[in-house]
């Protein structure tokens, strides 16, 4: 099993979520919809287990498989946060990401290299980078969920509904990513003596966490949310940066982290 | 009804007023660095620390008896808190963006953002004021709090005093912990080290290189251009895996290959021929059929190493068929590790699993790059760090913290 079969799970894949989150308005069809967005979900992560298992290493090494977990569990956090909360909206949103990051694993799916470094040889490997997805997946879906708030706020309605499930993405995302990098931390001494070097991944993992630190100290005493909204829609930014884009940053060209 | 407006800087103190004290602070931190240069974290080598570190906590003391006193009020006011945090932020994104040296200066690098320190952020004064701020501020807070054995205040605790005293050891700490690299050459003893500006000191800890090993992976095969030296396709480079347990033909690039025999430790043994020889010279060598309509051909391709040829198997004037240079799986350094207090350890250090002696921790560090498993010595890095153990203590108590917050998420209020 290898990337050139990614496709014939994708897009089955696709058609279940476009379907579900469709057929989710329609209360007639509310079970089929549940069933084909699991139906959806499952056939991905079969992809991913054949893939794990053909290539004989953890699939976390290249952005490419890193875009694979996170279309993983956006969908499937998509769908838990769907079954609680009972926003419909969710399941096409979550959808629609996910949709995006399968379109560019199919266009770039950098699979370049199989081969883990020595220093990537560690029992952390797999809960640290497990944690950040899970985290990015959560603080994503936040971020969705903050830009619905932020259409209401303008027109002057209350959505305290809306504004729990917010708070409880960031709590919930927060405390995987600050797991994530407590784990990086215990990585990094052992296999580098250090457990915090300012490295350019390691300083935008920070000034993200800061930023989401922001927020939540912000809504303990219910500072103006759109104040609030905002920063999060800044944290998302700096999110992206710490996980895409330090491979662009002129500051990080001996980073340790780049790949 | 209308609230009567506050008037900035009555009291108590808000938004305003924290960020123009935090930004104020700041600004006094930048020109404190342009008139006397950066902040040396080794002044405070014990036992300044420990002084520094006493005044920290006599200070939240003070804020506990006067909790009543506006000025600590404000202290430990969110208000300060989301304005430090919003500082913190600010400075790591101009550490985040811009490049760090670690000493090596190019006059042409020396503008003014040199003189503000932008270049060593993390020991600049403005980064450092707002560091112990952050440290007074977080400790008075949790001092303050009310105990009470409610999720919220567990909550609360785990993560603020966690992270208090990951801030309080690591920075306080950081002068005392001591970095050395030791190069070490197979068959010998030493106990020199080289510290950060690369001057020569003597170690109570001396380290014994029995062996060094390298495994490395099974490299890959490509089809290259001669003439560019581009991987194909040019825009998509692909690399075809060598898998000794499946010898199919498969379809590459537009040609059939197929992979024959693969010798892992190879060493020629004619113009055109390998041979296992398991010595450190040997290097990976495979016997590659390529087939079209109109060619046939087979060869041995190795990517060689600074003892061996490169071959390479020439499909036609313009590509070739060549193998990656091996990529190192893992090095294994075989040691015997003697202290002046006697101690006597043997071990194979690898990476990802240093060694503890004493107060000191060994870390397999690297070797001789261009020799790669001819290299003549294994390196080390000796990490002394007394603060260590305490600093976990805090992570420990973060990380719980945390997956409280991953489990109750908004409820742990209730
Ligand atoms: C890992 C980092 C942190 C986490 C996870 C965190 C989380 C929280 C949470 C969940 C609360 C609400 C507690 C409640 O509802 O009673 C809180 C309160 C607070 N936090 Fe943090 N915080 C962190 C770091 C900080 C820092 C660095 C500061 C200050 C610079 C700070 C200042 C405060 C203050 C002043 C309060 C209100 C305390 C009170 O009501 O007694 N926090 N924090």
């Amino acid at each position: 099993m290898n990337w050139e079969y990614f496709i014939w799970f994708a897009i089955p894949s696709i058609i279940c979520w476009i379907g579900a989150s469709v057929l989710v308005y329609n209360t007639k069809f509310k079970l089929l919809s549940n069933l084909l967005f699991i139906l959806g979900i499952s056939i991905f992560l079969l992809f991913i287990i054949l893939f794990w298992s053909s290539i004989q290493r953890p699939p976390f090494r290249t952005i490419g498989e890193t875009r694979l977990w996170y279309s993983f569990f956006i969908t499937t956090t998509g769908y838990i946060t769907y079954r609680i909360w009972k926003y419909k909206w969710i399941l096409s949103y979550t959808s629609l990401v996910a949709v995006v990051f399968i379109i560019i694993n199919l266009l770039k799916p950098e699979i370049h290299s199989t081969n883990l470094m020595p220093a990537l040889q560690s029992y952390w490997f797999i809960p640290h980078v497990t944690s950040y997805i899970l985290s990015y997946s959560m603080l994503g879906a936040a971020t969705i969920a903050s830009f619905i708030l932020l259409r209401h706020v303008e027109k002057n309605e209350n959505e305290k509904k809306l504004e729990d499930l917010i708070d409880n993405l960031v709590y919930v995302g927060f405390g995987f990513l600050l797991l994530g990098m407590l784990m990086g931390c215990m990585w990094a001494k052992e296999a580098w003596g250090n457990y915090w070097s300012w490295d350019p991944k390691e300083t935008w993992a920070f000034l993200t966490s800061t930023t989401y630190l922001i927020y939540i100290h912000t809504r303990i005493h219910k500072l103006n949310i759109k104040i609030s909204l905002w920063i999060l829609i800044i944290a998302i930014i700096f999110l992206s940066i710490t996980w895409l884009g330090i491979n662009y940053l002129p500051s990080a060209q001996d980073s340790i982290h780049v790949y | 009804m209308r609230r009567e407006k506050r008037k900035i800087w009555q009291l108590p103190w808000s938004y305003k007023e924290s960020l123009i004290i935090v930004f104020g602070i700041i600004i006094v931190g930048f020109s404190l660095q342009t008139i006397i240069g950066g902040f040396n974290f080794y002044l405070l080598i014990y036992p300044f620390n420990l002084y520094l570190g006493i005044i920290i906590l006599i200070f939240i003391l003070l804020s506990l008896i006067f909790q009543k006193n506006a000025f600590f009020k404000w202290l430990t006011s969110l208000h300060l808190s989301t304005s430090l945090l919003i500082a913190i932020t600010l400075l790591s994104l101009i550490l985040g963006l811009t490049k760090q040296d670690n000493g090596a200066i190019n006059s042409e690098d020396v503008n003014i953002f040199y003189h503000l320190g932008f270049n060593q952020m993390t020991s600049s004064w403005a980064f450092v004021f707002i560091y112990f701020l952050i440290l007074l501020s977080l400790g008075a807070i949790i001092a303050k709090r009310k105990p009470s054995f409610t999720k919220k205040y567990t909550i609360f605790l785990l993560n603020h005093l966690g992270l208090w005293i990951i801030l309080f050891f690591a920075g306080l700490g950081y002068a005392d912990t001591k970095r050395y690299i030791m190069y070490v050459n197979v068959g010998e003893i030493e106990w020199r080290v080289f510290d950060k500006e690369n001057r020569v000191q003597e170690l109570p800890i001396a380290i014994q290189l029995n062996k060094f090993t390298i495994e490395e992976y099974i490299p890959k095969l490509a089809i290259v251009n001669k003439k560019t030296s581009e991987i194909l396709p040019k825009d998509k480079p692909e690399y075809f895996q060598i898998d000794t347990n499946n010898k199919k033909e498969i379809s590459f690039n537009g040609y059939k290959i197929k992979l024959i025999d693969y010798i892992h430790n190879a060493v020629r043994s004619s113009d055109s021929t390998f041979k296992e020889v398991p010595m450190k010279a040997s290097t990976p060598a495979a016997f590659v059929q390529v087939k079209t309509q109109k060619i046939d051909k087979t060869k041995w391709v190795s990517a060689g190493n600074s003892i061996q040829f490169p071959m390479v198997l020439d499909i036609d004037s313009s590509l070739a068929i060549v193998m990656t240079p091996a990529e190192p799986k893992s090095f294994i350094s075989n040691i015997e590790v003697y202290t002046k207090e006697g101690t006597n350890v043997k071990t194979e250090l690898r990476v990802n699993h240093p060694l503890k002696v004493g107060k000191w921790k060994i870390y397999q560090y690297g070797y001789d790059n261009n020799m790669g498993k001819m290299s003549s010595y294994s390196s080390f890095e000796l990490v002394y760090d007394p603060w260590l153990n305490i600093v976990y203590v805090g992570i420990a108590l973060l990380g719980l913290g945390s997956l409280l917050l991953i489990i109750f998420g908004i409820n742990y209020k209730k």
